[in-house]
């Protein structure tokens, strides 16, 4: 249709999202990158320090941690958060009586506010919480811990909340794209003699190419930009060891008025995304295409 | 090979269920009184009550708020999922060197933090007269969640094949009324999943109602919780039944579209 | 069919309704001669009513000419965000809500109107005119001091034979002693969020670096004194309670100040918690005896200071055209008697020179040390400002997690604090 209409409908096809999105979040972040070169705090008056918020930001370990932190905990998301929705959903699949009450409670987490699931799970991680209970009740004494007080691990706990609240979610889109899956092709790899595995492997995996694009996606734009978990249950600590790049931002526009900072905070912020999301899509859909 | 299924379905709800533990612990605690959960978190209740409930309702103005919040979604979703797919359509089809910058423009926007561009979009609202007015909300929301839509309905609408649109075009359909009536329908299966995501971050959004909005009668279920919420006591008893009461309109939403967005999910993918 | 024409119908009324959808209106004059005064707090509403809402009653009562428009906005992140936005647009309320940070930042911005020559101005406490000022201009009007110190458990302390709460640091030792030895629970110290372990260092200096130095701030901005000269003491009181096994400094960094440490104190799990005044409403619903005592860092038999938090402070918006009715408002607000119900309601002290000691009977220790001069006040508008104060905290978290010794925190302390002043 393009091929023979052109360039003009292509154009007022794309106008209308074009004008909201670029009036309202585009102007804002081009402004936004332009404070990134001044020392701004907030007020109308500010000055053009060039690419000296860049340079102090790239010295600063406080915030090259923030990046690596950032990195960890959506590799570790991405990776538990995905691989615990697909085995949910390849259990569940081949079970139908009870798949439709199991997949809706599981997704139950993913309804709160980050926030309030936070704070709940700030009851559950306390030395003598639920957590730590549990593990002592049946017999696991050796694995408690002191989840948010420990340097090497309260990074990963605060993961498992994220994983927790969003691995129901994934599951279901798991599930549909399951549901997707032509009869015909699961009735010819069983004539093939194919086991649960091999059926698994060539046929189930290769057909569930979209949600798997559809989950990655989701999970990474929550985990990069994640500040509301480690802000509730930790504020960053203990010794910076849950700091990510969006809460050092967050904490540079309300704690410390240094808009300059977090401006340019955001823009590496931005920068981290654009990279990860246009590789992990190249990857995703020379996936797609090579069924 | 039955009984194999029983029991892998018995061990599937319980592990469904220690998966939702901290919810059910959430559960039971919000109708504990804050006497009887500081003495113990993790015990049995001594007495159930309803007085959190109680006083969680009037307090978060329930039934507006929550009326108000379903409005502000519905709208929100509409005009995200319509105008993502319109974009989409040509973005995914059409490849010339100011789409893909365009398609980068969008992706761009994945990740920003809201706080991030609040100061500049708070001085815009204004000029527009848009501050404490409820389509100002769903404007934000629909710029905030398009790149999503965006990103899920162009890499949808590559694998649609071309003949449908062409046989459409033959049968004399405008661009509009092919769009509306061949492609669109064919993008449903990722119009649930988006929809429910979009609807979580609506719902689930703290800061845009209580910067945007004035009027706590016009806001949000989550931003009238958090903003009773005493910051130096974070009070269980409070806390629990408003997270709760907030969820539950939403899950019943989800509980009402699960068959469309299933079944969705599946015509799309059989096609 | 239907349906696309009704998405088509939303989407347009979407792009073009922007122009017509108007509210608000800048103009706060009105037809019957009355002005109208915009105010906006981030207490009186929502979980803290603070009276204020019974103040402003007496004020619309005692200026019949002036309509007043309370609006509560929700503290921290929420007002900051609301309150910068508006302040940027120009349409923020004739007066706001300060805290010392704020005045720092928002005087430097240029969007608060200089109240020097007001009459409160010269009555405001001598060390804490700092604290309402930028550049020598006063911009705030102070509403309260709030006290920082140990709620202690006494119905607790009595079951391990002690008669009265601690007031110098032997005390202190002893009592947690007396407390282990009876299986009672002890000192809680939960700092998750950092703050507690920065709260103890100060409180202990209030006693063991200030009585000594009051201006010790000034003289480290100066460069005349340093902390591993100065804050050995109160460092090693705070070692001297992990060697002495009365806190496990391990799991209090795990446990948080706020959603842990306070509910445990009202559940009889600490016998003493430090923290500040704020918290009192909520602990005064305790079923046990309170005392709240100033942190007893002191030799044998010294009295111990007071840290004084300056809290919540009205400014008035440097573009407002309400200057007169905006005086009045500050002016009402400063006097004692208008005051009392806010001082009751957060259980705090007088900011005023002329007020005398506070009514509230749990501030009876505090009170007497304030009314003694034996007081400082937290140092958040000089070295202790925001960004190095979320280093000192992350550092006072790795002593506390033996990553560092005293001093190497003290060391790093010192850097911290000097990159921000």
């Amino acid at each position: 249709m393009f091929r023979r209409r052109g360039h003009l409908l292509a154009i007022l096809f794309i106008l209308p999202a074009a004008v909201v999105y670029g009036l309202f979040i585009l102007y804002p972040l081009v402004r936004d990158v332009l404070m990134s070169f001044t020392d701004n705090t907030g007020g109308p008056a500010s000055a053009f320090v060039g690419a000296d918020q860049y340079r102090t930001l790239l010295g600063d370990p406080v915030a090259r941690d923030a990046l690596w932190h950032t990195v960890v905990y959506a590799a570790v998301v991405l990776v538990v958060q995905t691989t615990l929705g697909l085995l949910f959903a390849t259990l569940l699949t081949r079970r139908p009586r009870i798949r439709r009450t199991v997949s809706s409670v599981l997704l139950l987490p993913a309804l709160m506010s980050p926030v309030m699931a936070s704070f709940i799970w700030s009851y559950l991680y306390r030395p003598d919480g639920g957590i730590n209970t549990f593990l002592g009740s049946i017999g696991l004494h050796a694995l408690q811990q002191i989840w948010l007080g420990d340097a090497s691990i309260a990074l990963y706990a605060i993961a498992a909340v994220n994983i927790w609240m969003f691995a129901g979610y994934s599951c279901i889109i798991f599930l549909a794209g399951y549901a997707g899956i032509p009869q015909e092709l699961l009735d010819a790899a069983d004539l093939d003699g194919a086991g649960w595995w091999q059926r698994f492997r060539k046929v189930e995996w290769a057909m569930l190419a979209p949600a798997l694009t559809v989950n990655v996606t989701l999970s990474l734009i929550g985990s990069l930009g994640v500040f509301d978990y480690p802000l509730v249950l930790t504020g960053g600590g203990p010794v910076g060891s849950t700091n990510t790049l969006a809460l050092l931002v967050y904490q540079d526009i309300f704690r410390n008025s240094d808009f300059g900072m977090g401006a340019a905070t955001a823009v590496v912020l931005l920068v981290l995304v654009l990279v990860v999301s246009s590789s992990a899509g190249a990857l995703l859909r020379r996936r797609e295409r090579v069924l | 090979m039955k009984l194999r299924g029983r029991v892998l379905d018995v061990l599937l709800v319980l592990a469904a269920l220690v998966f939702i533990a901290p919810f059910l612990f959430t559960l039971i605690a919000s109708f504990r009184t804050p006497a009887d959960l500081a003495r113990d978190p993790l015990g049995w209740p001594d007495a159930l009550t309803l007085a959190n409930y109680r006083a969680s309702i009037g307090q978060i103005r329930y039934l507006s708020s929550a009326l108000n919040t379903i409005v502000l979604t519905l709208a929100s979703c509409v005009a995200v999922s319509v105008l993502g797919a319109l974009a989409s359509y040509p973005l995914g089809r059409f490849t010339a060197r100011w789409t893909s910058v365009a398609y980068r423009l969008f992706a761009v926007g994945l990740t920003v933090p809201v706080f991030v561009v609040i100061g500049p979009l708070y001085l815009l609202m204004r000029d527009l007269h848009l501050l404490d007015n409820r389509l100002g909300l769903v404007i934000i929301y629909t710029a905030l969640n398009l790149p999503v839509s965006v990103f899920f309905y162009t890499s949808f609408v590559r694998q649609i094949p071309v003949e449908l649109e062409e046989a459409a075009a033959i049968d004399g359909c405008g661009p509009l009324r092919t769009f509306f009536t061949v492609v669109f329908p064919l993008l449903r299966p990722i119009t649930g999943t988006l929809l429910t995501f979009v609807s979580l971050q609506v719902w689930n959004n703290l800061v845009i109602p209580l910067v945007f909005l004035q009027d706590p009668a016009k806001s949000t279920v989550m931003a009238n919780a958090y903003s009773l919420a005493d910051p130096h006591t974070l009070q269980p008893a409070q806390l629990f039944p408003a997270a709760l009461l907030g969820a539950l309109p939403l899950f019943l939403l989800f509980l009402i579209f699960q068959r469309q967005v299933i079944q969705g999910m599946t015509a799309g993918a059989v096609k | 069919m239907i349906f696309s024409r009704r998405s088509f119908a939303a989407l347009s009324a979407l792009l073009m309704i922007a122009p017509v959808a108007a509210c608000g209106s800048g103009d706060s004059g009105s037809a019957d001669g009355k002005v109208t005064l915009k105010v906006a707090g981030w207490k009186g509403g929502g979980a803290e009513p603070a009276n204020v809402a019974e103040i402003n009653a007496a004020f619309a009562k005692a200026n019949p000419d002036i309509n007043l428009e309370f609006s509560y906005v929700p503290p921290n992140d929420v007002y900051q965000q609301k309150l910068q936005s508006q302040l940027l647009a120009g349409n923020a309320p004739d007066v706001f809500m300060a805290d010392p940070q704020k005045v720092q930042a928002w005087g430097k911005s240029g969007y608060l109107a200089d109240l020097s020559s007001q009459g409160w101005a010269g009555g405001v406490a001598d060390k804490l005119k700092p604290y309402v000022s930028y550049q020598d201009k006063v911009l705030a009007a102070p509403m309260e001091l709030s006290p920082v110190g140990v709620f202690v458990n006494l119905d607790l302390l009595a079951k391990a034979g002690v008669t009265k709460p601690p007031a110098d640091f032997p005390g202190m030792l002893s009592t947690l002693a007396a407390l282990k030895a009876k299986g009672q629970p002890g000192l809680a110290l939960p700092d998750a969020q950092g703050f507690m372990a920065e709260f103890v260092l100060l409180m202990s200096a209030a006693t063991t670096v200030y009585q000594q130095t009051p201006d010790w701030d000034q003289q480290f901005t100066a460069g005349k004194v340093t902390f591993p000269g100065s804050y050995q003491e109160p460092l090693n009181q705070l070692k001297q309670i992990g060697d002495g096994g009365y806190v496990d400094f391990k799991s209090a960094v795990g446990t948080d100040e706020s959603t842990t440490g306070q509910p445990d104190f009202i559940a009889g799990k600490s016998a003493m918690f430090p923290g500040g005044a704020w918290l009192a409403a909520a602990i005064s619903k305790a079923s046990f005896k309170t005392a709240f005592i100033p942190w007893p860092g002191g030799a044998a038999g010294a009295d111990p200071s007071v840290l004084l938090f300056p809290g919540t402070m009205w400014a008035v918006n440097a573009k407002t055209k309400q200057s007169d009715a905006a005086h009045k408002y500050l002016d009402f607000w400063a006097r004692s008697a208008n005051l009392a119900p806010y001082l009751k309601a957060e259980v705090a002290i007088s900011p005023f020179k002329d007020a005398g000691a506070a009514a509230d009977p749990l501030l009876e220790t505090m009170a007497a040390a304030y009314t003694a001069g034996r007081y400082t006040l937290f140092p958040s508008n000089s070295w202790d400002l925001a960004d190095p104060e979320t280093k000192i905290r992350s550092i006072l978290q790795g002593f506390l997690l033996g990553k560092t010794d005293v001093p190497a925190t003290l060391q790093a302390i010192q850097s911290a604090a000097s990159a921000g002043s």
